[in-house]
């Protein structure tokens, strides 16, 4: 309960720095609120009165009473959430999840904002860019698969190296090479620059990449994706999430521009653990604002403190 | 079993919330007045029988407003939703309650909301188990939404087997679920801050636990004139019953029927009293014991060698000792209405009586033996979150629940918003709450700055960005001067 407590206080003090509000709403929800059209991965697996079956990074739909709502809305929430799953696939049925959505900001500024949401927690937790990455992609690349853009690429002459560049570092070269290939998914590039331009700016560049496979298994995603992932390849993604602009529209209400994303407690526990396994990283207000982070060996039980941005 | 009219499986499909990231469809309410059509008031609800494995999608389809109006955008019926404001306010009542816990050394603890129901079967009659908010999952076991925490406190517990080193001073917040029919306009779920001390005997324990409730109540501003705790102990009773012989298997029934006196009428209850099999002599016993009000009165009456007394004595005298003697009474008709309590036991009340009860609870010694496990002396309380914040508002305590942030950045060009991205961020690494704003009118910003409570408006201008500085804005005493960015704190 103290670890869980601690790691909440993390989410909460991140939604602090962010300027978000907290928010929360029944466990119980009707049923419609999540079943939708046939044909998608997780209407498949319906079956039960009570329980719905969903993907890990499914939106979860928010219902208020009338109120006259002033935009920008941003909200964050931690809640309990449930699947009904057969147990022999050993997976859990409930977990925590930090959700952060920005509503009425149609611009990419919201995306990075949220990324810088992500970037600061992972920093606060001791967890750095070596450790962990987080894709970003745009589903109005459209269904491209990162093989075809590659084959796109390297049917300009440029060599598998070069284009394994191109997609693997998003800079403002490889956009434009990729501009030059990809014709109509120009819009989307011109988010994806934007965004690594923000990056840049808010100085977490060397946390995120360009990676056309990042699809998110939800149709309702618009734009900009993302997840965050373990850099040893071993974990599933930590966090998700991306823009949702017609969202609204699938219950009868007009559409209002929103991007957020899902953060799970299970997932990020495993990876501290693995990472820090050796020594705790504790992150206490006053050390942080002093920029700095205590850490202790468990071994020797030697305790200090050190700059956040010179841990190793 | 409980009675299947009363179940809420065939009538309405809900679900635990999936994992998802949130959307808001309030958003849906504000904007959908053009979708309203005639039957936008009707709730959609799915019908299926238990053994269907598939929902038709041609409901799925009308369900989700497919051109037929809005979806629900309210939250199942008896549930709150907790928009911002409301959210603060719970949040600032948590922290109370954890603050208290803290000084009580307390260790927090948790456990899923959803149990089997196995666990809350009791057959006492109890009001509390036979509104389950109960029913089957897919896998057919029968599961229940939580009505309380005391069992599921139990189970831990139990779990932690060998291992447990007594005492264990345990709290948790969590919500707890009944299903009543809508008709009484009450809600189906509360917030409840349990706090429970396992493995002491004494009345120490109970002594405790008071001091809790009262620490809450005096942060909270509320005073013994606002409040008081009604004290008893399930042995009056135990005794009562003793001196008419009656049998050890009834008593349960007995403290769930007493419970009801100011819910009945005397003869409802003598009624139902009877039709237990008790004598009418032993009715009008119980019933004359119930309406002692002193302490002194009940030792003339049971004798001062009874258990009942000897505790209840020692409580009054810890009382003394802690500080707290003015707010608690002793009052034989408070038995509580959960089948488990041994003990003491007690509930705070508003003096004005014009509220349901604040909080309550009791000794519960011999719980864990109903779970197959070796008993272990333990007593808490459970305090919800509904009727003090009623009691808050009459008072006039609430406290000014107002959102408060540290800085807003406003670029006032487009081309400006990377270096207000570069300033926000280093803000936000230093601990500062910082709200970025863009594509508002200026007037906007100040208004906003006002709801919001910021501190400091940062102004990022073309003219003072070309030097390397912002323009400050102190919003409590207007001051404002220009900085360089990179000294701003």
């Amino acid at each position: 309960m103290r670890h869980r407590t601690w790691l909440f206080d993390q989410f909460r003090e991140v939604s602090r720095l962010m300027a978000f509000e907290e928010v929360d709403f029944p466990v119980l929800e009707s049923e419609a609120l999540f079943i939708r059209k046939a044909g998608e991965e997780i209407t498949q697996q319906v079956s039960s009165i009570f329980f719905l079956y969903l993907l890990f990074s499914s939106p979860s739909l928010l219902l208020f009473s009338r109120k006259s709502v002033s935009l920008p809305l941003k909200w964050f929430t931690i809640g309990q959430c449930w699947r009904y799953e057969r147990m022999t696939r050993g997976r859990r049925r409930e977990h925590y999840q930090w959700n952060m959505d920005i509503f009425g900001v149609p611009k990419v500024r919201a995306e990075a904002e949220l990324l810088q949401a992500i970037v600061l927690l992972f920093q606060r937790l001791g967890i750095t860019s070596s450790d962990v990455g987080i894709r970003v992609s745009s589903r109005k690349l459209g269904k491209l698969t990162r093989e075809e853009i590659e084959k796109e690429l390297m049917s300009t002459g440029l060599s598998s190296e070069a284009v394994r560049g191109i997609i693997e570092v998003l800079s403002l070269k490889s956009l434009s090479k990729l501009e030059e290939v990809l014709g109509s998914g120009v819009e989307a590039v011109a988010d994806l620059k934007k965004l690594f331009s923000f990056a840049e700016q808010y100085d977490y560049a060397d946390w995120i990449c360009f990676d056309a496979s990042v699809v998110r298994g939800l149709a309702y995603y618009t734009g900009i994706v993302f997840e965050a992932f373990d850099r040893e390849g071993n974990l599933r993604a930590i966090c998700g999430g991306g823009r949702y602009d017609r969202l609204l529209s699938t219950f009868g209400s007009e559409d209002i521009p929103a991007c957020g994303f899902g953060f799970g407690d299970a997932v990020i526990v495993e990876h501290a653990e693995r990472i820090n396994a050796s020594r705790l990283i504790l992150v206490g207000n006053s050390e942080w604002e002093r920029g700095m982070v205590r850490v202790k060996i468990l071994s020797t039980r030697e305790e200090f403190e050190v700059k956040a941005g010179e841990l190793e | 079993m409980a009675a299947w009219s009363s179940s809420p499986s065939l009538r309405h499909l809900l679900l635990l919330r999936p994992r998802l990231p949130l959307s808001p469809t309030c958003l849906a309410g504000s904007f959908s007045r053009r979708h309203v059509h005639s039957h936008s008031h009707s709730r959609r609800r799915l019908f299926s029988s238990a053994s269907s494995s598939t929902l038709t999608h041609g409901d799925a389809a009308s369900a989700h407003g497919d051109g037929d109006g809005v979806v629900d955008v309210n939250p199942p019926r008896g549930t709150r939703d907790f928009p911002p404001e409301e959210m603060r306010l719970r949040t600032w009542l948590f922290d109370q309650f954890r603050e208290v816990s803290r000084l009580m050394a307390f260790e927090e603890v948790d456990f899923p909301v959803l149990e089997s129901e196995a666990l809350f079967i009791r057959k006492a009659g109890e009001e509390i188990t036979q509104q389950l908010y109960n029913f089957e999952d897919k896998g057919g076991r029968r599961v229940v939404l939580r009505p309380e925490i005391t069992p599921s406190l139990a189970r831990l517990v139990i779990k932690q087997g060998k291992s447990v080193s007594l005492p264990l001073k345990w709290f948790t917040i969590g919500q707890c679920w009944r299903y009543e029919r809508m008709t009484r306009g009450r809600r189906r779920e509360h917030y409840q801050w349990n706090m429970d001390i396992f493995g002491v005997p004494k009345v120490r324990a109970e002594a405790e636990l008071l001091q809790a409730i009262v620490l809450l109540f005096q942060r909270l501003g509320i005073t013994s004139s606002d409040v008081g705790i009604r004290v008893s102990s399930r042995k009056v009773l135990q005794a009562v019953l003793n001196v008419y012989s009656i049998p050890e298997h009834l008593f349960t029934e007995v403290c769930v029927i007493v419970d009801k006196l100011g819910k009945l009428t005397r003869e409802e209850i003598e009624k139902e009293l009877m039709s237990t099999g008790l004598s009418s002599e032993a009715v009008q016993g119980i019933i004359e014991v119930l309406s002692l009000k002193s302490l002194s009165k009940l030792e003339e009456v049971l004798g001062s060698g009874v258990e009942a007394v000897a505790d209840l004595k020692k409580l009054f005298s810890f009382a003394e000792q802690y500080g707290y003697a003015d707010w608690i009474c002793f009052d034989a008709s408070v038995v509580r209405g959960l089948a488990y309590y041994t003990g003491i036991v007690f509930e705070a009340f508003d003096i004005e009586g014009k509220l349901r009860a604040i909080c309550g609870g009791g000794r519960y010694d011999r719980l864990l033996s109903t779970f197959g496990s070796k008993d272990i002396p333990a007593c808490g309380f459970g305090f919800g979150d509904a009727v003090i914040v009623e009691l808050l508002k009459e008072k006039g305590l609430l406290p000014d629940m107002s959102r408060q942030i540290d800085d807003i950045v406003f670029p006032l060009d487009e081309e400006l918003e990377g270096p207000a991205s570069s300033i926000a961020s280093s803000l936000r690494k230093k601990g500062r709450a910082v709200d970025l704003v863009e594509d508002k009118r200026l007037k906007w910003v100040f208004k906003h700055a006002e709801r919001i409570n910021a501190s400091r408006l940062i102004l990022v201008g073309n003219s003072e960005w070309e030097r390397g500085m912002v323009r400050v804005k102190i919003l409590s005493t207007r001051e404002e001067f220009e900085i360089k960015a990179g000294e701003l704190e």
